[in-house]
């Protein structure tokens, strides 16, 4: 098909091939994105031990942290901890010794107990990097296929608009006892205008994240001398080289009172959410303290530097005013502030994208199946397959990894591969099998996986609660409120699954076996 | 608390912004009331401005009460779910919104 001679029918032959080409890679980002929305209580539900009461309002780094410090990551160059927040409860230590992978281990702060290791990437270390690196570090070509499908995302948007005819007198129109195409358009357009003012900002925001990535000539032609230069300015990334010296390191107590009193005299009053340690054990050690987000939508780049074995202040930064945008826009993406009611707005509106992106490709292949077939064509049949393996395949993929969790030991191995790993490889295994499926029985793809995503969400949560003697509505009332939410969603997801399959069944059943092409011709040919 | 409370409240005044747009539409009209007539345009004006000051009170409280990074944020994405929940109502329980077509 070639593009149209008008604008709009250039914009709809751009917006539908866009799209159809995208399409998955667009679904894979946007659910991902939107679990990462509460990927602290994805970890708390995959992370029993971290299932910790609220964190005490003071606590001392120095004799809960510093000790495990010392044996844990001594060899290691850098070691950091994020401070405990009412969401990740439990105080969180990263290193990463040489030729080995990082570690994370989680401190009771109110004991300064060392919990057992998770053996879990969880949602922060799984998910979360899923959604804008796909886990391909090769070159960053994940990096690269995640900003393709940011920037068409953005046209898709852009194209979507001026294709669609009737913007004003559908603005609300859906139309759900009409025919499956004429809803799907309608749920299509719905959810592509009514919510395009988050689907564009997130997708921009994504894009402005990692522009140092995506047009790394910028930074080469400001900073000839290197990247260090820009990450001083920009972020306040101070750095020395270890002097070879042994030294002890200084009270992480008194650089956090201080940083305090710092930001306080600065007018950005503020405590430390994150302590990071360079060099430790040497004389030129430096420790880096950033200042909590939570209360404001930017992602400051506030952070102090201070001498790791004598205490004194190195370094103080703030973001300057261009950084600062690039800082706001990050916070509006990374959503790292504490407030509910935009977490829940921004997982349904992340939702509501994989509506977007889902009806927009069973639209396009529900017009083209009958002629496809017709004409001994695999186009429709590929998408189909792909928009099934998208949508329903990575539910269950993603349910997989969750059952995985519940299913293996903390300590189990195999084949050499740690229980983390396992999730990892029981997610994409599934993937894979979820498009087997979806090419080798088309017909009955999206029924039989809705059926073994509902399935497999009440065995993630009864394995929850046969593993962790917890049961979903009680730990509401118990404190859990992340476990017992995440339960919950498992449970509606099983729901919406169940209701959905039946659904198709009955539509199977209803449908003449000479029922007729649909009647609505695509707007974008 | 005071958090959720405001945020209701926003999503209620664009709620009824968005109602009152679409029901200056003859298709919406008509499926909230077939018998509906059709809006005579002080009527269709008088709704555009009431919907458009409901839009603003809920920018300026948001604003007010949740400071300007927050309340911009929330309202815009108020603004959608509060179209997105009218044309669900639009599309399955029209006559909750009779009681708009009056005047």
């Amino acid at each position: 098909m070639a593009p149209g001679s008008g604008f709009r029918q250039s914009m709809s032959w751009l917006h539908t091939w866009a799209g159809v080409l995208l399409g998955g890679l667009l679904l894979a980002v946007f659910w991902t994105g939107s679990l990462s929305v509460f990927d602290r209580e994805i970890d708390r539900w995959m992370q029993p031990e971290t299932r910790l009461p609220p964190p005490p309002s003071a606590f001392s780094l120095d004799q809960l942290v510093l000790p495990h410090a010392r044996q844990l990551a001594q060899d290691a160059p850098v070691w950091s901890i994020s401070l405990p927040t009412p969401r990740a409860p439990a105080l969180q230590l990263d290193y990463q010794l040489p030729d080995q992978d990082a570690v994370r281990r989680h401190i009771d702060p109110r004991t300064g107990e060392l919990l057992a290791d998770q053996g879990t990437w969880g949602g922060t270390r799984f998910i979360f990097p899923f959604h804008f690196s796909l886990h391909l570090g090769w070159r960053s070509i994940g990096y690269w296929l995640v900003g393709v499908a940011g920037m068409g995302m953005l046209v898709l948007l852009t194209s979507g608009v001026v294709a669609h005819r009737k913007l004003i007198a559908e603005f609300f129109t859906f139309r759900p006892r009409k025919r499956l195409q004429r809803k799907l358009l309608d749920l299509h357009n719905l959810t592509g205008v009514l919510v395009l003012p988050f689907h564009f900002a997130i997708s921009l925001s994504g894009l402005i994240i990692f522009y140092s990535i995506y047009f790394p000539g910028i930074t080469q032609a400001l900073y000839p001398q290197g990247r260090a230069q820009l990450q001083l300015e920009a972020l306040g990334n101070y750095s020395r080289p270890a002097s070879g010296l042994t030294a002890e390191i200084a009270s992480l107590d008194s650089m956090l009172t201080s940083a305090k009193e710092a930001w306080e005299n600065s007018g950005t009053p503020g405590q430390a959410y994150f302590v990071r340690v360079w060099h430790p054990g040497d004389r030129n050690a430096y420790v880096e303290v950033r200042r909590s987000h939570a209360n404001e939508v930017a992602m400051n780049a506030d952070r102090l530097t201070f001498d790791g074995s004598t205490g004194e202040l190195l370094h103080q930064h703030s973001a300057a005013p261009i950084a600062g945008v690039q800082r706001f826009l990050t916070g509006l993406h990374f959503i790292q502030f504490d407030h509910w009611t935009l977490r829940w707005l921004y997982f349904i509106g992340g939702m509501s994208g994989c509506v977007l992106i889902g009806t927009g490709l069973l639209f396009w292949s529900g017009s083209r199946r009958a002629r496809h077939e017709r004409q001994g064509r695999i186009g429709a049949r590929l998408v189909d397959a792909l928009s099934v393996t998208a949508s329903t395949g990575l539910i269950i993929a993603t349910l997989v990894f969750f059952v995985t969790n519940r299913l293996l030991p903390a300590d189990f191995q195999w084949f050499g591969q740690q229980r983390a790993a396992l999730e990892g490889w029981g997610f994409y295994v599934s993937w894979l099998l979820t498009l087997a499926h979806a090419a080798s029985y088309p017909a009955h793809a999206w029924r039989q996986q809705l059926q073994c995503a509902a399935a497999l969400a009440v065995v993630a949560v009864a394995l929850n609660a046969l593993t962790t003697a917890s049961l979903a509505p009680l730990n509401l009332f118990s404190g859990s409120a992340a476990v017992a939410g995440m339960d919950m969603m498992l449970l509606l997801l099983a729901g919406l699954c169940l209701l959905a399959s039946r659904r198709i069944r009955k539509a199977q059943t209803n449908a003449s076996p000479t029922s007729q092409p649909s009647r609505i011709a695509p707007p974008h040919v | 608390m005071s958090e959720l409370l405001f945020s209701i409240l926003a999503f209620a005044l664009c709620y009824f912004a968005f109602a009152l747009f679409a029901l200056c539409q003859a298709t919406h009209r008509k499926a909230v009331n077939p018998l509906a007539r059709a809006t005579s345009p002080a009527g269709q004006l008088a709704r555009w401005f009431v919907a458009v000051t409901c839009l603003t009170a809920a920018l300026v409280v948001l604003l007010k009460l949740q400071g300007s990074g927050f309340g911009a944020v929330l309202w815009a994405l108020l603004v959608s779910a509060s179209a997105f929940t009218l044309s669900l109502t639009l599309s399955w329980k029209p006559n909750w919104l009779r009681l708009l077509l009056r005047g």
